[in-house]
């Protein structure tokens, strides 16, 4: 058994995507021959940390001039349709999600995206993800060639036995604009699949908004029941006070109540600090995923029956403003009399 | 511009009382008494092509909405809610099959309305949908039509003033937006997308437009549907179990918030915040 690790180096998520990959490549492929990584970059200067931060002996680079799906999909399948590796894994983003399952059906392997777990031996690999808004695990038999794999968001593994840097690094350098120049890409139906020339012009702004959720280690979340803008105006005051990042769940991204940069769940942030402190937020388990690694979760919620009670460490029934009042006043008396004490 | 909407209709799983997570041995789950909903994905997808209508009847561009989904008679409601809101047609698939976990059916199906039945420039749809989480409809909608596909996206709009049948596509690309200038024909994937909730119609236009029935296409008649539906894009399932989600839930009381707040505070927290 082969296998390719595909990262996007043009995304800021680069380190994380190579630690994800190199983290899922030593849980669950660690028998297998040394394989090799392609990285797709735009930036020359930065080719070198990039490779750097690969988990194989062998890089293949494939430069773009942007991230474009059309333009990487066909670079990827005429590098390697010659010499198809069995497994290929991409990252738990929107990005390596879709490269996932549009290069499978061009190769006429199979793909699954979101995955957390593999067993792959003599038989079929047998793969585990969410479903049902991550209420259930589906597990999946892979029958056909190559497994293009995309993981869960936020996939991280530790399993304490990781590889040793490789000595020398092999690295071979392709340019998308080459590989496509003679051959387009092959649709399902054997027709030329599209390249980017649908695109006329194109402008990326980006965002100003700024979090470090994924990093922090107290997140005070705030769902529903903050009611709108201003009730999330007050959490975020107490957070700030009590040195607290502000998450939310989908309902207040949704109402534009908080930016989407501050979303947690599935389609957010995956976060784990040691404390995470919900209010108003009823715990469905698509949110929860996004604080399932927290190592203490404290709920407030007028409903006793709301799932985060069952899912949380501790919980307080009650309205969740006269209870964030008064925990601000004593973790701030508490800091002042820190402070005096030094 | 020929607009296909594609939605599903699923169940609130949000709904669902913990203990009735039951899986039979043909991997099936009961979820038939929860209230069923427009995929929110899907939802978002509906709405944002409701906004691009907007402008493009303002600027007098040709336009038809189509609307399609793939189940059973209780997505008419939704169907005709979609009249109301001024699609040009709403389209059901019948199908009773057990579609959940083999997205490349609904692929074939769409992509073969798209190009046969209803020669769309445009079809739009939720990313993926609860149940079976399988994040690949619209992905291999695109493939197997030869399209492009752009996904996160976020917003469509006439671009050039619409004469060229040009659309402007916002999406969400890493942490910033990306605004493309595009020439149809393509496949359009929404996300999250903030404030894109489906709007609710007049009363008038329900009246005017709300009772138009639904086209009803059988999924027999979708012959590389029924093609697609012989493979299992590689893929089979061979588990399904709930995941477990509990704590341990140790509920604080006291006379009043303030107090369980401090007992909160001194018994369990004040020692942890002390360590970050």
């Amino acid at each position: 058994m082969t296998y390719a690790l595909v990262l996007n180096g043009c995304s800021k998520t680069y380190p994380d995507q190579a630690k994800a990959l190199t983290g899922f490549r030593d849980a669950f492929l660690a028998g297998f021959p040394q394989g090799k990584t392609i990285i797709i970059f735009n930036e020359e200067e930065k080719k070198q940390s990039l490779i750097n931060a690969s988990a194989t002996v062998l890089v293949e680079l494939i430069k773009v001039e942007r991230y474009q799906p059309e333009t990487v999909l066909t670079a990827l399948q005429n590098l390697e349709h010659e010499s198809c590796r069995d497994f290929y894994l991409f990252p738990g983003d929107q990005a390596g999600s879709e490269l996932s399952v549009r290069f499978a059906s061009r190769m006429g392997g199979s793909s699954l995206a979101n995955i957390y777990s593999l067993e792959a031996g003599a038989g079929s690999p047998v793969c585990r993800r969410a479903a049902y808004n991550n209420y259930l695990e589906a597990e999946f038999s892979l029958d056909r060639k190559p497994y293009c794999l995309s993981l869960q968001k936020g996939f991280s593994a530790h399993t304490g036995k990781e590889k040793p840097k490789p000595p020398e690094m092999k690295v071979i350098e392709h340019n998308a604009k080459e590989l496509n120049s003679n051959k387009a890409g092959t649709g399902i139906n054997g027709t030329g699949a599209p390249d980017d020339s649908f695109v006329l012009d194109y402008k990326y702004t980006e965002s100003d908004e700024t979090t470090n959720l994924e990093s922090a280690r107290f997140i005070l979340a705030a769902g529903r029941g903050v009611k709108n803008r201003s009730g999330l105006e007050k959490v975020e005051k107490t957070a700030a006070a009590i040195g607290a990042e502000v998450g939310v769940s989908r309902p207040v991204a949704m109402n534009a109540w908080a930016p989407l940069s501050k979303l947690i769940g599935v389609s957010g942030h995956m976060t784990g600090p040691e404390l995470c402190i919900t209010a108003g937020i009823s715990g469905a388990a698509a949110f929860y995923a996004g604080i399932e690694k927290s190592a203490c979760i404290a709920a407030i919620n007028t409903d006793p029956g709301a799932p985060i009670i069952r899912s949380s460490d501790l919980a307080i029934i009650d309205d969740y403003e006269p209870v964030l009042e008064e925990l601000e006043r004593l973790i701030m008396e508490n800091k002042r009399i820190e402070g005096e004490d030094r | 511009m020929q607009i296909l909407a594609c939605f599903k209709v699923v169940p609130d799983l949000d709904q669902m009382p913990a203990g009735d997570w039951l899986v039979d041995d043909r991997f099936r789950v009961e979820t038939g008494y929860v209230k069923n909903m427009l995929n929110p994905y899907d939802e978002s997808a509906l709405e944002i092509t409701l906004r691009y209508a907007d402008q493009a009847r303002r600027g007098n561009l040709p336009l038809n909405l189509t609307a399609l989904t793939i189940g059973s008679k209780q997505a008419d409601t939704y169907l005709k809610t979609l009249y109301a809101l001024r699609y040009d047609k709403a389209v059901r698939v019948a199908s009773d099959r057990d579609i959940r976990f083999l997205p490349e059916i609904a692929a074939a199906v769409i992509s073969e309305y798209a190009a046969e039945k209803n020669r769309a420039d445009v079809l739009i749809m939720g990313m993926q949908s609860g149940v079976g989480d399988n994040a690949k409809t619209p992905l291999l909608t695109a493939e197997y039509l030869n399209w492009p596909c752009i996904t996160g996206v976020v917003a469509i709009e006439p671009a050039n003033n619409g004469t060229k049948n040009l659309l402007k596509v916002k999406s969400m690309v890493d942490s910033g937006i990306l605004e493309q200038t595009v020439r149809p024909p393509l496949v359009l994937a929404v996300s999250n997308a903030p404030g894109t909730y489906l709007r609710v119609p007049t009363l008038k236009d329900k009246v005017e437009y709300g009772k138009k029935p639904v086209e009803v296409q059988e999924m027999d008649n979708f012959k590389t549907g029924l093609a697609a539906a012989n493979t299992s894009g590689g893929c089979r399932l061979t588990g399904l179990k709930p995941i477990n989600h509990r704590r341990e839930g140790l509920i604080i009381d006291g006379e009043t918030a303030a107090e369980k707040a401090r007992i909160l505070y001194h018994s369990y927290l004040r020692e942890r915040l002390g360590k970050l």
